[in-house]
């Protein structure tokens, strides 16, 4: 059903009907931000790539031509912004190290992203894991993308994706350290 | 439960992330208002041939009404009737131009949907006003939307009066401004009969296709009728004065599943200069409209097309196309272009180094090389060669001449041209253009040396910082630089 609304949000889109795009806007803020922050752990980055993204994506207007998902469209769209990002302030990231920054740290009083106790640790157990497979991970299990289209996207086999995949959550298993059974 | 089903479940579920509100709004007035700005404005004939994208393709398709229609002449070939018209299609032009006002009524009609209780769709009206003196325009646009709710129809109208545009919609109801500069609005004026013809025919290549296939009276007026489809599955038909050539009345028809022909839109009332009911080009808000923005904070709208985003993979990195172009008297093709990245484009200041008056053209990260004709032939080909570059708020055009091997066949300039493209860097390599028209069509044909200045370079320095051209760039240096091209060098 999902799929079939997408479609149709797709259509109205490319006409540029406004009700669709704040539809698709309101559909997937989240999750995209979700998967932005998944990938940076940074609030304000992520803030800042689901931006540019939807923004992006908003200017495409009639130009817009897809013939696969929206969400796999968006979820693409934020990882190569992710990559991006993170290729522009690679010094800055070599300065911080790989540590996972608490995202809640930055989090305004009224304006900011608020989120669960549970969902930030969470985000940073899937912080420490290497870019590959926090990608691969976030990608399946965010934005319900096919190992297919994730290899695509990482230009690697199918195999490794899958690899990358199973590592990811068997360190994940590791670092949570049995909360997820609660 | 594994505990590897345990992990993914709790990712799925538990890892959220929610915007706040305030956050939510601020970046949907964002979003909300990068979408106005890609909107075109232009006019719209609509219905159940939507997918024809007309608003897209109307205009943009139509690149010289005069040459058009001297291929629409061509069409006289096919005169089905014993006796020729005591008229050329080609004064068509001419009438819109040589008119004072021009106004069309009509109805756009959606013969391919129908409403959820299997009812017709309620057709939508046509109101167009041009004032072709002081190239102002009103018309109406429709936009259809289908869904599980049935059958939307959304109906809007543009004004455009001086630089100052305004978009009214209906439902809900408020108005959006937008501003162009002088030069734009020169444009417009110079183009009024391309607007008028691009609101009346679409596509008006397909012209060049149009037989007579009837007469009929209308008010009184005996009227050849005029038919031609075109290869999007459309069909278009013009009523023309069978004594002076006057377009009366036109029609698109698209043809439904069934094979039957039904009428999409129907010009049935076109009428000249008769005078436009007062407020007909105001651009004040109607009474219970909300606006959106204010003249004051219009929405600019940018000179010429906007690139499209070069894909990599599913996304998209740098933005790049034609800008605009203008065609020389001896077929040559002076082309605004960019490729550049969004993000980092004064990146591309060390790529414009050394390039030299009739030298390669820079090694942008996409690079338009060459033109073809958009005709389905690869001949002749037109090899691109620098002529000058201009920056505007970070942003690098490159103007080049694209020099003809051949003759130009003598519909291209109705046609267009199709960019040819290599890419220059790495990370261009894994672009696709697959879904985007990378075509142009020269705005008119520049023949003196004064129309030279005013709309080439008139164009060059509406693109640049400090709103002047290129030092040294003449009309005369760049048919010259053709010339030169073109003549063989001896061994």
């Amino acid at each position: 059903m999902a799929i079939v609304e997408d479609e149709l949000l797709k259509w109205k889109f490319r006409r540029g009907n406004p009700e669709a795009l704040a539809r698709i806007y309101e559909k997937y803020l989240d999750s995209m931000l979700t998967l932005a922050m998944g990938l940076l752990n940074d609030r304000a980055a992520a803030e800042d790539v689901v931006h540019d993204v939807f923004v992006s994506f908003a200017r495409l207007g009639p130009g817009f031509r897809l013939r696969g998902r929206l969400s796999g469209y968006l979820a693409t769209s934020v990882v190569n912004r992710v990559r991006d990002y993170r290729r522009r302030s690679q010094r800055q990231v070599q300065a911080s190290s790989r540590e996972a920054r608490p995202a809640r740290e930055s989090v305004g009083p009224d304006d900011a992203v608020s989120f669960a106790e549970q969902a930030a640790r969470l985000n940073e157990a899937v912080a420490q894991l290497p870019d590959e497979q926090r990608e691969v991970v976030l990608l399946r299990l965010k934005a319900d993308m096919k190992f297919r289209d994730i290899a695509r996207l990482q230009q690697v086999s199918i195999n490794t994706v899958q690899g990358r995949y199973r590592y990811g959550l068997d360190r994940l298993r590791s670092m949570l350290n049995g909360e997820v059974e609660k | 439960m594994k505990p590897k089903k345990k992990v993914e479940n709790a990712i799925r579920n538990k890892l959220w992330f929610t915007a706040g509100a305030t956050l939510r709004d601020r970046l949907l007035t964002d979003v909300m208002k990068a979408q106005e700005e890609s909107m075109p404005i232009r006019p719209v004939r609509c219905g159940p041939g939507i997918g024809r994208q007309i608003m897209k393709t109307r205009i943009a398709k139509v690149a010289s009404v005069a040459a058009v229609l001297t291929v629409a002449a061509l069409a006289l070939t096919f005169w089905s009737r014993s006796s020729a018209p005591a008229y050329a299609i080609t004064d068509l032009a001419a009438q819109f131009e040589q008119a004072r006002t021009i106004h069309v009524q009509g109805w756009h009609y959606f013969p391919e949907h129908t409403m959820p209780d299997g009812s017709a769709v309620p057709p939508s009206p046509i109101d167009n006003w041009t004032d072709v003196v002081n190239a102002r325009v009103r018309f109406t646009t429709t936009q259809l939307t289908s869904g599980a709710d049935g059958v939307n129809v959304y109906v809007s109208e543009v004004v455009r009066d001086g630089p100052s545009w305004m978009r009214m919609d209906h439902d809900p109801r408020s108005v959006v401004y937008f501003h162009v500069s002088e030069y734009q609005q020169k444009l417009g004026v110079r183009q009024i009969s391309k607007l008028i013809s691009g609101q009346l025919f679409g596509d008006i290549t397909q012209l060049s296709n149009s037989i007579v296939v009837g007469a009929e009276r209308i008010d009184g007026i005996a009227c050849d009728i005029w038919q031609s489809d075109d290869a999007d599955g459309g069909r278009s038909r013009q009523w023309l004065a069978a004594d002076t050539g006057r377009l009366v009345r036109a029609q698109d028809l698209r043809k439904l599943d069934s094979g039957e022909w039904k009428v999409a839109t129907d010009y049935s009332l076109i009428e000249y200069n008769v005078e436009p009911p007062e407020g007909t080009f105001s651009l004040e808000p109607p009474e219970g409209y909300t606006a959106r923005n204010s003249p004051q904070t219009a929405y600019s709208m940018d000179l010429g097309k906007n690139g499209v985003p070069g894909f990599r993979d599913d996304d998209w990195y740098y933005y790049c196309g034609p800008k605009l172009a203008f065609a020389l008297t001896d077929g040559s093709i002076v082309l605004g272009w960019q490729s550049f990245d969004p993000m980092d484009a004064e990146k591309q200041a060390v790529l414009f180094e050394g390039v030299t008056f009739g030298g390669p053209l820079p090694k942008l990260p996409i690079e338009f090389y060459a033109l073809i004709p958009d005709n389905g032939s690869s001949e002749p080909l037109y090899t691109g060669y620098h002529l000058a570059f201009t920056r505007k708020q970070g942003r690098f055009f490159e103007w080049g001449l694209y020099v003809p091997d051949g003759t130009p066949p003598a519909d291209v300039q109705a046609t267009g041209y199709e960019m040819l493209y290599r890419r220059n860097h790495e990370i261009a390599r894994r672009f696709t253009f697959d879904h985007h028209d990378m075509t142009v069509k020269p705005e008119f044909t520049i023949e003196t040396p004064e129309e030279f200045d005013e709309w080439v370079l008139g164009a060059m320095a509406e693109l640049a910082d400090d709103g002047t051209a290129p030092e040294n760039l003449t009309y005369q240096k760049v048919i010259d630089l053709a010339q030169q091209i073109r003549t063989p060098v001896a061994p």
